[in-house]
């Protein structure tokens, strides 16, 4: 198994390790699996059957039917994850507050990216104790958070904080009923026996917001009723306010955000494309491509990152520049030169002193990434350390990992993990045996070809990149071979030397083009994609195309989309 | 991120590790009506080599071998079964998963299946979701005993989230168990480490803002669909188990708080701590089984993976070289097994490692005199593998410690099913439902919701 460093991540795990390590013994009977096949997956995320009659007597929504027509899917529940947490709480109260507490890590969910676990008694104990540090923290904030002069009203200075900051921490402004809750916890709490001061009230209303399902949920219809409109629930402004942010910031809404939605002016497409573009330009924007790609090559397993001794000394610093090169050169490709091509075949990247020495560059290199053109043939991201690295076993490349994910990522393809029974130990490379040919008995093995012809091959473009990301001419006194074949791109096998070459076909294959909308779109909507959502990808696809794959039109095309602007009631919501 | 959730800074200075301290929070100065019946639950990965888990010779007159050798002075009190298997996973459904049910192959993704009478499900998320409830889930909310908790879901190495859970409530996500002690500590035994007024007064203040969660979370989740609601109520629910523990009010109890070691990290992907948090667990554990603070256990092991599990405790050929990672872990090991003698000394070692430490747990109960026999008497330790041989979980290894007041007829190995694919898991969560005075009838599938015969007194 691969380690999970910091991110859940539990069933891409599963799935890449059992096809990372598969194997010398491959036997078994697949013959039933089909791999390949791009697309979206099919079904998505539908309810478990009406319950008849909601909480108050009210009409239900019944199950819905499994071919949702509306050209939207439904929007399950989702707590704000570790980083959305960790970001908004500096957005709400300064990047100085912050918790030494830690949380449960995100696991993958359906859309393949993170999704939040269950709050059960561990996430219930964090929350609180978070709630409670930082309450503690804004002590010197308070007179600007909920200040009340001497002797003035203090019911009325909490009341006022509660409405205020109430409405950041929501997202939505707080309804009558909330603020009465709250100032009922407020009058508890300054009543005998607790006897709390106003500022200690104060604080204790703040921590307990925090801990309140309302700051902790993505639901920010919150008590209000939905908006029907032609057979679906559009979001309301202040939904679709967090769904943009939470999409492109990875934080709450900005002031303007919030200050659009009270104007209404998020009720309409245009208005949802004036905000988008007036998002992007914006430094937070960065974390879009950062936490999407982050999430594809698992830059989260970095810190965690060994090599044998004798293959490479990984030291923080490397560690460190692997990352920043990532970042850097992601955002500067996707966003600053906005070219979904460059991401996958520019040689112009980002280095600092460790990765100089590591991709063989002469020069003085600091702490901070430098624009340089990389040698060797190195173009585009996964042609750089982080993922190489990341991607490689401890003493060796690994072709099965590599490959992988370039299949299921930058392809979107579906790999099947192996059958029972298969021995998964990774073939023993030795000085004699070079890596590509330890991997041979896949392809000879009718049983094992079935899937990994689908991932082998891609996986062999990068075998001149050794298991720390270093090139390489020779590997057990042989020249490397790193040809292959993709198959079925665009309905044609395409053959190629190297990963640039791969790169190349990738960048300019509609499947490969396709699979980054849907990679994009699934990160938005964090749900599994569903035949319903095919008119808004077909549309960010001609948007993207249109837009010479520029993914900053993109992102104001899903953003726009009836996907994301609209969904479909659960299985027993009440929304009368 | 550490695969921890710890919460250290927050714990500095709690001054665990006192000893006894005053209790609280509990309601246990009620009159003991009864001597109560217990369940622990134990599960890791990664399975083990049958037959050095498998005794030799009869039903009755059986020999231990290699995994279960621990258990040596306990032989009288086991029911070691064969021939169970997770035949949910193989026949009821497993389309749900993305492969024909022909085709699965259990492995990892077994684990939140481990406890559960159910195939996995889809719901909400992708794999590693359970179908329904895991056994001591369904017996905590059946039993709805009158202790402070109604389980205790504990583990000393997991990832968190899903991968790393083996307990669920309902067709949903796991329950991430606790994995640091001290907050288990601080959580079962919380120490009056502020002056008599002030503490009365935070736990008040507490008390006010745990109300305040109850009324905000049962209005959020009022109009939402059905599996929305399910995780609202899920957090309702960890919010009321607090409430439930602080309305009892104040009181020394008759018991003892276990004697935790000096604060130490488990931080990390560093397993050199492993031993130790073990320990604290175990004696946790049977405190809180002592002292009726819960009468349900779950103890996870490991992670799905068993990543990063290092035992160097266990001397210096298991730091050696390994395939995934540098230095040889709990999953190169497994892999390895079959390779050499080295590597076969080196997975049973480390499968009688985890007995061993279980056997300590039983022992504790053992040495514990409850009403006319000992605590064990009363208690049913329950210890299975989310595998068996290979990554498959097709057969399962099962040990039972225990005889719950009689109900299991004890020192006994036995042999069920008669081919590769085992006699359903569910039927012996059945008994243990059943033994626990729970109706077992409405676990898991309806197709195997018959109690395993041949196991009663």
């Amino acid at each position: 198994m691969t380690t999970s460093a910091s991110g859940g991540g539990a069933l891409v795990l599963t799935l890449a390790v059992f096809a990372a390590l598969a194997s010398t013994a491959c036997t078994g009977d697949i013959t039933g699996a089909s791999p390949g096949g791009g697309g979206v997956t099919s079904g998505g995320t539908l309810g478990a059957g009406g319950t008849g009659l909601g909480s108050a007597g009210a009409p239900v929504v019944p199950a819905p039917d499994a071919k949702v027509a509306e050209g939207t899917g439904t929007m399950p529940l989702r707590r704000l994850g570790v980083a959305e947490y960790a970001n908004t709480i500096a957005s709400l109260l300064g990047a100085e507050i912050a918790t030494s507490v830690t949380f449960t890590a995100d696991p993958q969910g359906t859309s393949t990216y993170p999704f939040p676990t269950l709050v059960g008694g561990v996430e219930r104990d964090a929350f609180e104790q978070a709630a409670d540090e930082i309450a503690g923290k804004v002590a010197s904030q308070l007179a600007t958070l909920a200040p009340c002069t001497a002797g003035g009203d203090e019911r009325a200075c909490a009341k006022q904080f509660v409405t205020s900051f109430g409405k950041r921490a929501f997202r939505r402004p707080v309804s009558d009923a909330e603020t009465t809750q709250l100032l009922g916890l407020y009058d508890a709490v300054r009543a005998a026996p607790i006897s709390l001061s106003y500022v200690q009230a104060a604080k204790t209303l703040l921590s307990a917001m925090l801990q309140s399902p309302q700051f902790l949920y993505h639901w920010e219809l919150g008590p209000a009723k939905p908006v029907a409109e032609g057979g679906s629930l559009r979001l309301n402004g202040y939904e679709v306010a967090s769904r943009l942010s939470y999409f492109m910031w990875g934080t709450m809404p900005d002031a303007a955000l919030l200050a659009a939605a009270d104007a209404g002016q998020l009720d309409t497409q245009a208005g949802v494309d004036t905000q988008v573009r007036r998002m992007l330009p914006l430094a937070d924007t960065a974390r879009l491509v950062t936490g999407m790609v982050g999430w594809w090559i698992r830059t989260d397993k970095l810190a965690g990152l060994q090599k044998q001794p004798s293959v490479a000394n990984v030291t923080p610093e490397l560690k460190t520049a692997m990352r920043d090169e990532f970042a850097a050169f992601t955002a500067d490709t996707l966003l600053k030169r906005g070219s979904y091509v460059d991401f996958l075949t520019s040689p112009n990247s980002f280095v600092t002193a460790s990765t100089a020495s590591l991709y063989g560059l002469s020069g003085s290199f600091g702490t901070t990434p430098t624009a340089t053109a990389l040698p060797n043939g190195r173009a585009g991201l996964f042609s750089q350390a982080a993922f190489l690295a990341v991607e490689a076993l401890p003493q060796e490349s690994s072709p099965v990992r590599r490959g992988k994910l370039v299949a299921t990522r930058l392809l979107c393809r579906t790999i099947l993990p192996p059958p029972a029974g298969v021995d998964v130990t990774p073939p023993t490379v030795s000085d004699n045996v070079q890596t590509r040919e330890a991997y041979a008995q896949h392809s000879q093995n009718a049983t094992c070809a079935g899937c990994h012809k689908q991932m082998d091959p891609l996986g062999f473009a990068f075998e001149h990149f050794d298991a720390v990301g270093r090139y390489r001419d020779m590997e057990a006194g042989k020249p490397i071979d790193a040809t292959g074949t993709i198959l079925g791109l665009d309905g044609k096998d395409v053959g190629f030397d190297g990963a640039t070459a791969m790169m190349q076909a990738i960048a300019g294959s509609e499947e490969g083009q396709r699979c980054f909308v849907q990679q994009m779109t699934g990160y938005a909507l964090n749900r599994s994609l569903g035949d319903f959502d095919a008119a808004t990808q077909d549309a960010a696809f001609t948007a993207f195309k249109s837009g010479s794959l520029d993914p900053r039109e993109l992102v104001p095309a899903i953003a726009s989309s009836k996907s994301f602007r609209y969904r479909v009631p659960a299985a027993g919501e009440n929304i009368q | 991120m550490s695969r921890f959730v710890s919460r250290r800074n927050f714990l500095a200075g709690l001054g665990v590790g006192a000893g006894f301290l005053p209790l609280l929070g509990s309601e246990m100065a009620r009159a003991q009506s009864g001597i109560p019946k217990r369940l622990l639950v134990v599960t890791w990965t990664n399975g083990m080599r049958m037959g050095s888990w498998r005794p030799s010779g009869g039903e009755t007159n059986f020999t231990l071998g290699p995994v279960l050798a621990p258990f040596e002075k306990l032989k009288s009190k086991l029911t070691v079964i064969e021939g169970l298997g997770q035949r949910v996973q193989y026949e009821a459904n497993p389309s749900a998963v993305g492969w024909k049910h022909t085709e699965w192959y259990g492995g990892h993704d077994s684990f939140p299946a481990v406890l559960t009478g159910h195939p996995l499900s889809q719901y909400g998320d992708f794999l590693g979701v359970s179908g329904g409830d895991s056994i001591d889930q369904y017996i905590a909310q059946k039993l709805a005993a009158p202790t402070p908790f109604d389980s205790l879901v504990v583990g000393p190495w997991s990832s968190g989230g899903y991968y790393g859970a083996t307990s669920y409530r309902g067709k949903s996500t796991g329950i991430t168990p606790e994995f640091d002690p001290f907050n288990l500590f601080k959580t079962l035994f919380s120490g009056r480490n502020l002056p008599k007024g002030e503490f009365d007064k935070a736990r008040a203040t507490r008390k006010s803002v745990l109300d305040y969660l109850d009324g905000s979370l049962t209005a959020f989740g009022s109009r939402m669909g059905t599996e929305d609601k399910a995780k609202i109520d899920s957090h309702l629910e960890a919010v009321r188990a607090i409430e439930k523990q602080l309305a009892g009010g104040d009181m020394t109890l008759s018991c003892t708080a276990p004697t935790l070691p000096n604060q130490f990290s488990t931080s990390g992907e560093d397993s050199s701590n492993y031993p130790k948090a073990l320990t604290a667990f175990s004696d946790l554990l049977v405190a809180a089984f002592r002292c009726d603070l819960t009468r349900v256990a779950s103890l996870t092991l490991s992670d799905a993976g068993g990543d990063n599990l290092v035992f160097s405790w266990l001397g210096q050929e298991f730091t050696g070289p390994g395939d995934e990672y540098p230095v040889r872990q709990y999953h190169d090991i497994t892999h390895r097994a079959e390779q050499s003698d080295d590597h076969r000394r080196r997975k049973d070692a480390v499968e009688a490692y985890f007995h061993g430490e279980i056997a300590k747990i039983a022992q504790q109960l053992e040495d514990t005199r409850e009403g006319t026999g000992t605590m064990l008497d009363n208690t049913l330790i329950v210890i299975t593998n989310s595998m068996g041989v290979n990554h498959e979980s097709r057969q399962v290894p099962f040990t039972l410690v225990g005889n719950l007041d009689r109900y299991f007829n004890t020192g006994r190995n036995l042999k069920y099913g008669n081919g590769s694919l085992g006699v359903a898991h569910n039927q012996l969560f059945v008994a243990v439902a059943n033994a626990m005075g729970v109706d077992g009838a409405g676990f898991g599938l309806p197709e195997y919701n018959t109690e395993l015969p041949g196991l009663k007194v």
